[in-house]
């Protein structure tokens, strides 16, 4: 479950038209969904409150392992529509699996002027976090430098660790500032970074391979499908196989003058294009629809991820691959191997969404998928979005070589969000659960 | 390269700003939250927003 200032920070990236999928570092981000959820230890409490679009303020305490708490505010320029947690899509909150949207050019807003002078300022976030009774502080500044840019400075500053030296030369909690530099154009994407406490200089980059998407034309068009075209004299059959999507490649490269260290990692990912038609736009529809000529399209094609990174200096290579093999259940499988030490690990895991047992409407819709264009085409369906999800939860579930055994259940209980797991051992007869937690989670708005 | 005097200068400089930055930020969001926003909430509301009223739904 994403904590509510998280959930804060995405719906800000997405008012403001921030694609932040596209980066080196989110390019594993489907496969880990289902593959690294972090099961809650212990338990957490955490209520939120927005009082309106732009402020918000969260309190959180956990207790069990030990008692102890935060108090964090969140300020953003734009006016952000953040729900309520008995009303918000449960889709947003869990990090899932997705086929990511065609990347594309970031827009900036338009220019606002007023009595010839321009008015519109620069896009911002604000986040400070204060945990008790520590007293350290986490705090993040986020701003759009221009439409393809963004800046980023993160900190984390902890007045114990200018006490204690001990704990400074075991690397815990000591007090970093980031500072992170983002360019995005759509096909290429880098990322330049510079961490103060050890003195390193990062530089991320992932390019897109293939046509981008103009944001003027709907995300993949049906209707050019061969289906539609009509076909030459000598024309053959489509043979049909293999998987329609495209290719993205990344590189990452660190280095650290201070430590006398660096680091460099590659990798690559093949993801199916996502089926931009809503599911109530493929019901079945009255010949006179301009999207009739859809449904003799090729049925679609099983929304797939296959990533494979490498880290030379360590010899590290890692290979996912994950798809959404139902309606409701996405799995993943995942090799990793060092070509050095011969270490290997294999991890499975699923996800499945639970829905209420009398389903009769269809999945919910991807906000980020609907074309600009499609509301203004008279579908009868086109009440359905209106619809309350029937979605009630999910089940993540992983095990791996190494007899680790993970499963937790995020879903909503009244109008809280809940989320409730372990992890397990099997080859350990004395204390099989590693860990257990609960997590509840109620925020509200306005 | 600077001089030992320079050098303690700036350290003593960064130390400053650090201190700053950590008692200060907090209430530079609230102040901030309180001015910018429209209607501006008062005070106590940016400061304690607690959803204590709501949890009366469940």
């Amino acid at each position: 479950m994403h904590p509510f200032a998280s959930y804060v920070l995405r719906s800000y990236y997405r008012a403001t038209g921030w694609n932040e999928d596209n980066l080196y570092a989110n390019l594993t981000r489907s496969s880990n969904a289902i593959l690294d959820f972090s099961v809650p230890r212990g338990l957490h409490l955490s209520i939120s409150k927005a009082p309106n679009g732009l402020f918000n303020t969260s309190y959180s305490m956990n207790a069990m392992p030990s008692l102890n708490g935060s108090v964090g505010y969140i300020f953003t320029s734009c006016n952000l529509d953040v729900k309520s947690s008995g009303s918000v899509r449960l889709k947003d909150m869990v990090e899932r699996f997705k086929v990511y949207d065609q990347p594309r050019r970031p827009e900036g807003k338009g220019e606002e002027w007023l009595a010839g002078e321009r008015v519109d300022t620069r896009d911002y976030l604000l986040y400070g976090r204060l945990y008790l009774p520590t007293g350290r502080l986490d705090a993040l500044y986020s701003t759009r430098l221009s439409p393809t840019l963004q800046a980023l400075v993160a900190t984390i500053s902890d007045p114990r660790s200018t006490l204690s030296s001990e704990k400074r030369s075991r690397g815990d909690n000591v007090s970093n500032v980031m500072f992170s530099l983002q360019h995005d154009i759509g096909k290429w994407c880098s990322e330049y970074t510079y961490s103060a406490e050890d003195g390193m200089w990062g530089v991320r980059v992932l390019h897109n391979f293939g046509r981008l998407r103009n944001p003027t034309e709907p995300p993949e068009d049906l209707n050019s499908s061969p289906g539609t075209r009509p076909k030459r004299v000598d024309e053959e059959e489509a043979t049909g196989g293999g998987l329609k999507g495209r290719v993205s490649a990344g590189a990452e490269f660190y280095i650290s003058a201070k430590e006398r260290s660096a680091g460099v990692s590659t990798g690559i990912r093949f993801t199916t294009l996502p089926d931009a038609t809503p599911p109530s736009f493929q019901l079945p529809q009255p010949s006179s629809s301009p999207l009739a000529q859809s449904s003799r399209s090729p049925p679609s094609q099983p929304p797939t991820t296959i990533t494979a990174l490498f880290n030379p200096m360590m010899g590290h290579i890692s290979a996912a691959y994950s798809a959404r093999v139902s309606r409701d259940l996405s799995m993943c499988s995942r090799f990793d191997f060092n070509v050095y030490s011969y270490d290997s690990e294999w991890t499975m895991g699923a996800e499945w969404w639970m829905r209420r047992a009398a389903s009769k409407y269809e999945d919910e819709l991807e906000p980020s998928l609907i074309p600009p264009e499609q509301p203004s085409v008279p579908v009868p369906q086109a009440e359905s979005v209106d619809i309350p999800s029937d979605i009630r939860g999910v089940v993540k579930a992983r095990i791996s070589t190494n007899n680790n055994v993970s499963l937790m259940w995020e879903g909503r209980l009244k109008q809280m969000l809940v989320s409730l797991g372990f992890v397990s051992d099997l080859s350990s007869r004395s204390k099989p659960i590693k860990a257990i937690g609960l997590e509840l989670s109620y925020f509200s708005a306005g | 390269m600077p001089s030992e005097e320079t050098k303690e200068r700036i350290t003593k400089l960064v130390e400053v700003g650090r201190t700053v930055i950590h008692y200060g930020w907090i209430p530079l969001i609230i102040y901030i939250g309180y001015t910018r926003s429209t209607p501006q909430p008062t005070l106590i509301k940016c400061v304690v927003s607690v959803p204590l009223f709501d949890l009366g739904n469940f």
